[in-house]
């Protein structure tokens, strides 16, 4: 759906995406042209797990500040993914393609949680530095409690945005 | 030592050992696949570490086995045998003390001829490194042979040898207590030779079921105690002591007479003085070292007694006096006897006076 500003549409909108239903892989290259095609200056909220490879990410999102949007990054996570809770051996489907992966949790569990803390903070300091807001969200807690906290450090960030920009 | 299991048949528990393999083979985990939402964090897992997991789970199963197999092996019980019956091994070097019973029942059948010529082949099978004591024992015990002492010749196979002539039966009964414990004392007598080996032997027609659990718990750990069986194997039961006592004015003849193992039945034990049947009475019995004390009393004990009236009343009295010691049989004059059978046919008994209780 392309973008509008009428009430009409965002109900559209709402309803679509209750609409939708996850599968198939993530179409980077497609999503990049679609984003790249919108007009300047807008607002682009991307809701993903951001479970890409970081170059990519941190490309979209450049991408998307150099066209001066103001960019909100919600990232979705599993509590299974920040855990890795298994307790015995397991063998792992790739949601997202065929691969199947045999995994012993004892061996692999903190060699897991390393790269993942790794890759999500090299997100962060990406969308630090361009000034891209991002919040994650897991799966199991209340999705208000999440956005509570997205909007109040929204908040405290533009305020401290526009008090900046007095003293200067 | 010997090995052995007081309860053998517990021993079948060693097939719960296959619980645990059997455990093992079922829940081999067929692998569970969980979807994921990515793979990209995931390190693969190295070989050596699904290795060193199956060789976990193998040694878990082994230990499990291992627990199993050691209750079965608890529960059966085993015990170190210090008790060895009819064993006349005599390999090794060190102090040898050779018990030859001379009680009654040592009479029949030649068993004490049995009995020295079993210990002749112990000496002949020593070496000139052993030292060899020699004992004989009833009621009481005597040193035939010493295995130590100040005299140059004691422990010697040589004197031992020379000392089996000199054994003749008694008409004692027979005290395993007693003769266990002369022989220990005979040990503990020479603290030095604590380092050499110490082995009891003890030649005796006593069958296993006529042994007091108790000898066993004599011993120390550090001696040897053999048995050495003579005579066939048979049935248990005796005259165990037999006495005359005064009952006033008159005499009682007193039997103790003792049953082992022959199950319960009615006994016919008969006094006999002087090879004539005087009184004959049933009495029963229970088996398990059980006793009962039978008096003859009053006028058949004095009319044997008066029957050798033409002789001196002073050897009359010798007679009572020794009667009176327990000395029972084979005064100059005269013996008194205590047959006993368990009525038709009757046979010989094993531990007796001479053959009191028929078992066989």
């Amino acid at each position: 759906m392309p973008p509008r500003g009428n009430r009409a549409w965002t109900h559209r909108l709402l309803v679509e995406l209750a609409r939708q239903v996850p599968g198939g892989r993530t179409d980077t290259v497609g999503t990049l042209r679609y984003v790249g095609a919108l007009p300047a200056n807008g607002m682009v909220v991307l809701i993903s797990d951001l479970l890409h490879p970081v170059d990519t990410v941190i490309e979209h999102l450049r991408l998307l500040r150099g066209r001066r949007h103001d960019v909100l990054v919600l990232q979705i996570s599993d509590e299974a993914e920040r855990t890795f809770p298994f307790d015995r051996s397991v063998v792992l489907s790739d949601l997202e393609g065929d691969r199947e992966q045999f995994a012993v949790p004892d061996a692999v569990r903190a060699g897991y949680l390393e790269n993942r803390q790794r890759h999500f903070d090299t997100i962060r300091e990406a969308c630090l530095a361009a000034e891209i807001d991002i919040e994650e969200f897991v799966t199991h807690e209340p999705l208000q409690n999440g956005f509570r906290r997205f909007l109040r450090r929204r908040q405290d960030a533009v305020r401290s945005r526009r008090r900046r920009r007095a003293t200067t | 030592m010997p090995l052995s299991l007081l309860t053998p048949w517990l021993l079948g528990g060693i097939a719960l050992v296959a619980v645990p393999w059997f455990i093992h083979r079922i829940r081999r985990p067929e692998r569970e696949v969980v979807p994921f939402s990515s793979l990209m964090f995931v390190p693969v897992v190295e070989r050596r570490v699904v290795e060193r997991r199956n060789l976990q789970h193998i040694l878990l199963m082994l230990m499990r086995m291992s627990l199993l197999l050691l209750l079965a092996m608890a529960f059966a019980r085993p015990v170190v045998e210090r008790l060895t019956a009819m064993s006349p091994g005599l390999a090794g070097v060190g102090d040898h003390l050779i018990l030859i019973d001379i009680s009654a029942s040592m009479r029949s059948d030649g068993y004490l001829g049995e009995s020295i010529s079993r210990a002749r082949e112990l000496l002949d099978a020593r070496t000139d490194a052993d030292r060899v004591g020699l004992i004989t024992f009833a009621q009481s015990t005597a040193v035939l042979a010493p295995l130590f002492g100040e005299d140059a010749d004691a422990g010697q196979v040589a004197v031992a040898r020379g000392r089996l002539a000199l054994i003749e039966p008694t008409y004692e009964s027979t005290d395993f207590h007693n003769a266990i414990r002369a022989a220990l004392e005979h040990f503990r007598r020479e603290q030095a030779a604590s380092d050499r080996r110490r082995v009891v032997h003890v030649l005796t027609d006593l069958q296993a079921a006529g042994l007091e659990e108790g000898v066993r718990g004599l011993v120390p750990l550090d001696v040897e105690l053999r048995f050495i069986a003579v005579g066939g194997p048979r049935s248990n039961a005796t005259v165990q002591d037999a006495i005359i006592a005064r009952a006033g004015s008159s005499l009682i003849a007193r039997a103790r007479i003792k049953n082992w193992n022959i199950p319960s039945s009615d006994f016919t034990v008969r006094l006999v003085v002087d090879g004539r049947s005087i009184e004959e009475r049933v009495v029963r019995i229970p088996p398990g070292n059980a006793t009962l004390v039978v008096d003859y009393p009053g006028s058949s004990v004095r009319a044997a007694v008066a029957r050798d009236a033409q002789r001196p009343d002073g050897e009359r009295q010798r007679h009572l006096r020794a009667y009176r010691r327990r000395e029972l049989v084979a005064t100059r004059w005269r013996r008194m006897e205590l047959r006993g059978s368990r009525g038709p046919p009757t046979t010989a008994s094993g531990h007796a006076r001479t053959r009191a209780l028929d078992t066989r």
